[in-house]
Order: C-alpha cells, then structure tokens, then sequence
C-alpha cells in the first residue's frame, strides 16, 4: 500500500510542472502589456518611461524561460506576487475567500450524496417500476438544467413565494441549502444514474447469488455486498467532480452573492488583475489533481484490485 | 448504410422526435428572426418597461422597454448559433490532430498527448474562465477558449479510435497494396470514425450551451446589447423579486434546448451501439 501511494504521489511531479508551465503560458495571452495595466490600476499615466521602469520591476524585461523559473521559483514558495488592485499579496487574498468556497463545495457533496445513493440504490433495485423512471427523468433534467436559472428558480420559490429559506447572506445553515442545493443538483443527477448501473452490474454478480443461497438477509447484501463494490465507480468519478464542484461554485457564488473565490475571480476578471487570476487558475489546478490523488489512494484502500494493478 | 441505420433508431423514439421538432422550431426562429420578429431586440423605449404580454408585445417588455420574443428569437441565433461554431471548430482541430497522432505515431503524438495531458490536468470550466479572463470578456474570446479547452479531449479518443483501426486487416491490405497513407486515412479511417464523433458531438452540445450562456450570464460572453439567453438572465437577476417572467423565458428555452440536444445525443449513441452490435 505504501508502495502504491509513494508511486502515485511521484506521478504527480511531472503534472504538476505541466500544469505551472500552462499556467505561466496563459498570462503570455494576455493582449495588453500588464506592466500598463499595472500603472493604469494604480493611477499611475503609462508614460514609456514609467512602463519601462515597472517592467523591470515585474521582471518582464527578462528572456521567457527565465521569467518563468523566477516565477516558478516563487510559486513553490506560495508567493504569487502582489494583486493590481488591492496591493495585498495574492495567495492570502485567495485563501481568505476559499473557506466559504470550500464549506459551500463540501454542503452540496453532502447533498449530492443524501439525493444520489438512495435515489441510485432503490432505481436499480426496483428497476423500471414508475420509481425508476421517476429517477431517469429527475436525472435527465438535472443534469440538463443551467445552474443559473435553477438558484433563481428555488430563490423564486422557496424564498419569495414560501418564504422557508433566507436568500443572501450566509452565516446560518440556512443560508447555505440554497446555494449547496443549486451546485449539487447536477452531480446529483448524474451520480444517481451512475450509481444505478453500477448496482445493477453488481446484482448480477456469483457473490450475490452465494450469498443469496446462503439465506442471507436481502437487506444485508445490498449494503454489504453489493453497494461497497458499486461505490467504486462513483468515488472514482468524486474526484472530477469535486473539482468540477469548486470550479462549478464560480457561477452559483455569482448568483447568491456569495462571498467566496468564484466571485473573487470574476470580480479580477474584469479589474484586469492578472496574478490573481494567473495565481486562482493554478490553486485550482492544483487542487484538482490532489483530490484525485485523493480519491485514488482511498479507491486503493476500498478495492485490492485497483492497489496490485498500480504496483506493477 | 449508415445513415440509413441511425435514421432508423431515431424513428422509433418519439422523444427524439419530439426534440427534433424542438430544435427545429428553435433553430428556425432564430434564423428567421429578422422576418418574424415582431420588434426590433436591441429598441430602448423605456417609457414601455416591465410591460406585460400583449399583441405588439407577445411576451411582454424587459426593463429598458425591449421586447422580450423579439430578444429570444435574436439570442436563438447567437446561443446555438455560437455553440455550433465551437463544436464544428473543435471537432475539425480534434479530427486532424487526433489522427495525426495515431496514424503518425513516434514524436508527433508523444508531443500532442503530453499536451493534452496538460490541459486535462485543469478543470475545463476553470481553464475557459481562466483564459477569457486573459483575453478579455467577448463572444470570440469565449469561443477561442471553449475550443482550446475541450479539442483535447476529442483527440484523446479520436486517437484511440486511429490506434485500433490502424490494426484491421481493410486497412493493413490497403497499405500493402501501396495505397497512399492520405487516401486510407480518407477512404478506410474517417468514415469510421466520425459517426461516433457526431454523436459524441451531438451528447456535448447541450453542455457547450450550458457553458457559453454560463459565461455570458457572468458577463463574459456576449457583451450588451446583443440578445443572448444567458445574458438576458443576467440582465433580468435583479429584477426576481418584481418581475420573475423576465428569468422564467430565458432560462426555460436554455433548459428545452440542452434537453432536446441531450435525447438527440442518447438516441444517436442507441442507434450507433444497435448497429455495431
């Protein structure tokens, strides 16, 4: 096992330089000189003389690939330089806006989980009763609805209408069922249907057949037998999705106001702050190869299988 | 003979056909926009704001007096229309270079795999947003982005598809009766391979959608005062609590949209999977 886990986080290296050498690549996009757009947010008038001196101080005289090892030499530090905008240094700025990304990503894990394994587990054990197609069209529209208009939708209904649930704001629990609700809804639906084939693979199995024969609870099998090895699938595919989660928050943060890295970001987008965006697309990038990472020891963990095969 | 299958299992499903006629109905509206639409999308009257359905205005008036069908009809054009363009682009970048890397093999897809390696290490939506946000909010920004991101992944299984065929026996007696690689790569490959493409193609649509309305409901993509889905939600957010008929249009034709392309996409894949097995 440790094998397997010390290979797997070896693996990681190149990725990640990978990742840092695109990151570095995208801010060469930009179609504007930053140092201008520097001077410009800092009311500072972009005379030649002055973009030529902030030049030299961003370092953006220099030849490419030493740009990009100075650059690179700092982010191993945690240093993504200062924001345009506030001054501040971009990586705290970043970390004081990710807890309220992160509480909002784990809230709607925590309800794609409560809607998709029973929704999953029942459609396939009651496979193509009125239950199971009640299932497919939930799945269907879930995963078909823009996430934009479904937070509007429930603030519509549950808040203006019903008056159960508060709209902006956070602090309470209430505050966050909105929001989670409207980011999970998605990942629920697909992991409701992914879950279902999966079970019904399973229940197929000579394991099940045995235990069946062996006049075994049916209640126990499925929980023991048969849904431990259907999760599988489903804990593989939490790993993107998680990252997909994070990154998904952007739009639902910008619906309910929420006070987190999505509308950090896209707040950046428009000031033409370039580190924190160059700093936010790498954070993230990194993040979503440390959850897989994640995922990928505890699928170890769950299935022998999966650890032997990487050990080879 | 192909065709002719996949016509065949679409024709007996009457949800696929049911999105066809959706589509169509969408599709054509959009086109014909500028004949049908019963007023001009982009008129600022603002002594007309918030009205509510009428004859002139069938679907009412949005804050700034402009008529909501009219800016529907126009952003029919502009939300599938930029879609389209994304999935064509992608896929004709993806096809070439998907098999270029399986057919050519050695350095060329060493480097073109490690290059996909890179921008799958990213979460797409991140990687979109990210280089819009270099290249600045626009329409073409958003398009440029959403192709740079996702032709990868078509690559990926394009090559794959390169990688099993370049194995079979019509193509190994095609080589050695000396036919040039240009013409197994037109005669014997790609007719092979693009069904599935257009399928998968036909399945992402409805994301791409998603995406592109995504991004201009942020204020990204299509910039005012061009009528586009996304952007009319975001116009109409502040107004949920006076006037919830401005977010219910929009939102409800993005939904009917990416429905129907996602039942196109499942019966096209049923109809591939039928034919094969």
């Amino acid at each position: 096992m440790e094998r397997f886990i010390v290979n797997r986080i070896i693996s990681l290296v190149p990725v990640l330089l990978g990742i840092s050498l695109l990151t570095f690549i995208l801010i060469q996009l930009v179609p504007v000189d930053p140092a201008e757009v520097y001077l410009r947010l800092s009311q500072i008038p972009p005379t030649d003389e002055a973009v030529a001196v902030t030049r030299a101080e961003l370092g953006l005289d220099k030849p490419l690939y030493q740009q990009y090892f100075d650059w690179l030499r700092k982010v191993v530090q945690l240093d993504f330089g200062l924001s345009f905008v506030t001054k501040e240094p971009v990586m705290e700025e970043l970390l004081y806006y990710f807890p309220a990304t992160l509480k909002l990503t784990a809230a709607s894990l925590v309800i794609v989980l409560l809607i998709s394994i029973p929704l999953g587990v029942f459609s396939a054990l009651y496979k193509d009763t009125a239950f199971d197609q009640m299932c497919r069209i939930f799945a269907f529209i879930g995963a078909s609805m823009p996430s934009f208009w479904l937070g509007f939708v429930l603030v519509y209904i549950l808040s203006l209408k019903l008056d159960l649930l508060p709209v902006y704001g956070r602090g309470t629990l209430a505050h966050l069922v909105l929001p989670a609700t409207t980011l999970a809804l998605g990942s629920a639906a697909v992991y409701t249907r992914l879950l279902r084939t999966s079970m019904l693979e399973n229940l197929n199995q000579n394991f099940v057949l045995y235990a069946k024969a062996r006049g075994l609870k049916e209640r126990l099998i499925v929980v023991r037998y048969v849904l431990k090895n259907a999760l599988i699938p489903v804990v593989i595919a939490f790993g993107m999705t998680l990252g997909h989660m994070l990154a998904g928050s952007v739009i639902v943060e910008n619906v309910f106001a929420w006070p987190g890295v999505g509308r950090y970001i896209v707040s950046s987008i428009f000031n033409r702050d370039y580190p924190v965006i160059q700093a936010y697309v790498l954070f993230m990038a990194v993040n979503f190869v440390l959850l897989n990472l994640i995922v990928d020891i505890i699928c170890g963990l769950l299935d022998p299988r999966i650890r032997l095969g990487g050990d080879r | 003979m192909v065709l002719q299958g996949i016509a065949k299992g679409l024709y007996h499903r009457k949800l696929t056909i049911i999105s066809l006629i959706i589509l169509g109905v969408i599709m054509l509206s959009g086109a014909l926009a500028p004949v049908l639409a019963p007023n001009d999308p982009t008129l600022i009257s603002l002594e007309n704001k918030f009205l509510s359905p009428s004859i002139q205005f069938p679907f009412g008036t949005d804050h700034l007096g402009r008529c909501i069908l009219s800016r529907l009809m126009y952003g029919a054009i502009t939300s599938l229309g930029s879609a389209l363009v994304v999935m064509s682009v992608t896929i004709t970048i993806s096809i070439i270079m998907g098999t270029l890397s399986g057919y050519m093999g050695g350095r060329v897809d060493a480097f073109l795999m490690r290059l996909c390696d890179m921008i799958l290490a990213f979460p797409n939506l991140v990687l979109t947003l990210v280089i819009v946000g270099m290249l600045g909010p626009s329409l073409i920004n958003v398009i440029i982005a959403m192709v740079v991101v996702q032709w990868v992944w078509y690559a990926r299984i394009i090559r794959g598809m390169v990688l099993s065929l370049k194995e079979r026996s019509f193509v190994l007696s095609a080589k050695v009766t000396g036919t040039p690689d240009w013409l197994i790569i037109v005669r014997h490959i790609l007719p092979n391979i693009i069904p599935h493409i257009v399928v998968l193609a036909t399945l992402n649509l409805g994301m791409v959608i998603l995406h592109i309305s995504g991004l201009s409901f942020l204020g990204l993509g299509v910039q005012p005062p061009t009528p586009e889905w996304g952007a009319m939600l975001n116009d109409a957010k502040q107004f949920l609590r006076s006037d919830p008929r401005l977010i219910m249009f929009p939102g409800t034709m993005i939904l009917l949209v990416v429905i129907s392309f996602n039942l196109l996409g499942d019966a096209l894949r049923d109809a591939i999977e039928f034919r094969e097995s």
